[in-house]
């Protein structure tokens, strides 16, 4: 490949690139940008990060959710009911006779 | 090291590190400063229940009796931007819990550390169009598995205790995702998330020889879970959607495969609005269903597909509406949870009846200039689970005894807490 080659392909990926790079000069966004530059909404951003994160960590801690006590009442996540039985009831170690489950 | 003071300790180590924040209200750090934020909260609960079956040991829903609980969870957050398109947020969290039960076979007390959490997220904002972000959480082993050299006396009802249990082994989890806004005001947020699970110790079955309870290892299954939600937040209101779905692998007991569960799937609507400068309220909805467990059953090799599905459906409303004025705010708020019926017949051993549950009370804030915000909440709490009948053994015989009436819990649940911002 020539020279000249290079510096056309380097000259439009960087026109590619142009618009997005240019809407990140045009200001500093707390929570980052649109497609089209615009700062998205802060407050938002973080909830929806902080929701994601907690949905897909549902069983990470019973006793210490990763998130601050004042926020529990905003993401709050159902208990798995037949799990706290099995493993926090009493010790039920005898597989059970019938098809059923784990209530004593 | 025990979990408050581990916080506490780390609180002291991480503050000379940190740059004083100029900024020390809730908006996201600028550039070189972090935010801190240390959050306590104490929470008393105290409950009656009308009755249940006596013969059947406490914690399990069906005990009756009375009890107390004061939880007491601590938190550090620190929020900071090495870059105009890096943001990392950590997290350490610990608590101290303290029961006490009392029911017709006996009352017992306890009290120990919770287990600890440390969690820390990077998001990069460099790209126009998506921020990615990466999460990393881990549950440390702090608390306790075995309560009073035994695993279930103080073990509670986890359709009414928030903390029902009081320990577990290590945990760790991390999280992938993005946020994928649609416009400023409009953001998808797509996770995958994977949680390891290891292992620990509880007293198992007992030996009827040696007339003790042996140790058991105990192994939960690995979770994986997929997020996807939508939010989207005008100049009054907000709304958010997410549909979240877990799968499990099998947990162990003693290296032996004991039950593994089905898919699981939560759907979750938040909406909030500002009826005017001093008045707004807020709605979180929620349902989950879990698909039939596969269970170790005798005589058969391997997990087996229960019979029918022994999970009932949950749903819960919560709201809250609340008046706002100056650095004070105050308002009604409420909840009403129903778990439905398994897919059992109400006379199996494995029947587990329907359940509703109401909350009503006040909730309060008070912010005491820029950098302590103080919070109350009172509220009612009534509890009602339907009757299961007696069993019916082989020959269709019904074994008397060995239903639960059906029972009414009633109890308090006040909590005070304290978040100061630097």
């Amino acid at each position: 490949m020539r020279a000249t080659d290079v510096r056309l392909a380097i000259l439009s990926a960087a026109l590619l690139l142009l618009p997005i790079a240019g809407a990140g000069g045009q200001t500093v966004c707390p929570e980052g940008r649109t497609l089209s530059g615009k700062c998205v909404k802060p407050d938002l951003a973080q909830s929806m990060r902080k929701s994601t994160i907690l949905n897909t960590q549902p069983k990470l801690s019973y006793t210490s959710p990763p998130l601050l006590p004042s926020e529990e009442s905003d993401y709050y996540t159902p208990r798995d009911f037949q799990e706290l039985l099995s493993l926090f009831a009493s010790g039920l170690l005898a597989p059970r006779s019938s098809g059923g489950a784990r209530r004593p | 090291m025990k979990g408050p003071f581990c916080i506490a300790a780390l609180a002291v180590v991480m503050w000379p590190a940190m740059a004083p924040a100029a900024d020390t209200g809730q908006a996201p750090a600028a550039d070189g400063q972090w935010q801190r934020v240390l959050n306590t909260e104490v929470r008393y609960l105290s409950w009656n229940s009308s009755g249940g079956n006596s013969g059947i040991v406490p914690g399990i829903g069906s005990g009756g009796g009375t009890g107390s609980q004061i939880y007491v969870p601590m938190a550090l957050q620190l929020t900071g931007r090495p870059s105009n398109d890096v943001k990392l947020e950590f997290l350490v969290r610990s608590g101290e819990i303290w029961t006490r039960q009392n029911a017709p076979t006996g009352t017992v007390s306890f009290s120990s550390p919770t287990d600890t959490t440390i969690s820390t997220t990077a998001s990069y904002f460099g790209w126009a169009g998506i921020q990615p972000f990466l999460s990393l959480n881990v549950n440390i082993p702090t608390g306790s598995t075995i309560i009073n050299n035994k695993s279930s006396d103080t073990n509670m009802d986890s359709n009414f205790i928030p903390t029902p249990v009081f320990g577990e082994g290590w945990n760790l989890g991390p999280t992938i995702g993005a946020n994928i806004p649609i416009d400023e005001s409009t953001i998808v947020s797509l996770g995958v998330g994977y949680t390891n699970r290891g292992p620990y110790n509880r007293f198992g079955a007992f030996d009827p020889i040696t007339a003790t309870q042996g140790v058991a290892r105990y192994d939960p299954g690995d979770v994986y879970t997929f997020n996807s939600s939508i939010g989207h937040r005008g100049d009054r209101g907000s709304i958010q959607f997410s549909a979240a779905y877990s799968i499990e692998t099998a947990s162990l007991v003693n290296g032996q495969q004991w039950y593994e569960p089905g898919g699981r799937i939560v759907l979750t609507g938040k909406a909030g609005y500002a009826w005017s400068d001093t008045w707004s309220s807020r709605l979180i909805a929620t349902y989950a269903h879990t698909e039939k467990y596969q269970i170790a059953k005798a005589g058969a090799p391997g997990l087996v597909d229960e019979r029918l599905n022994s999970n009932g459906d949950i749903y819960r409303v919560a709201v809250d509406t609340t008046y706002n004025k100056d650095n004070f705010s105050i308002g009604p708020t409420g909840s009403f949870l129903y778990r439905a019926r398994n897919a059992y017949e109400a006379t199996a051993p494995e029947f587990v009846p329907q359940r509703s549950g109401w909350s009503a009370g006040v909730i309060a804030t008070y912010r005491a200039g820029q950098q302590i915000t103080f919070n109350a909440r009172a509220e009612h709490l009534w509890v009602t689970e339907s009757n299961n009948p007696d069993n019916v053994g082989g020959g269709g015989v019904v074994i008397p005894g060995t239903g639960i009436p059906a029972s009414m819990t009633t109890g308090w649940l006040a909590s005070l807490g304290a978040a100061a911002n630097f």
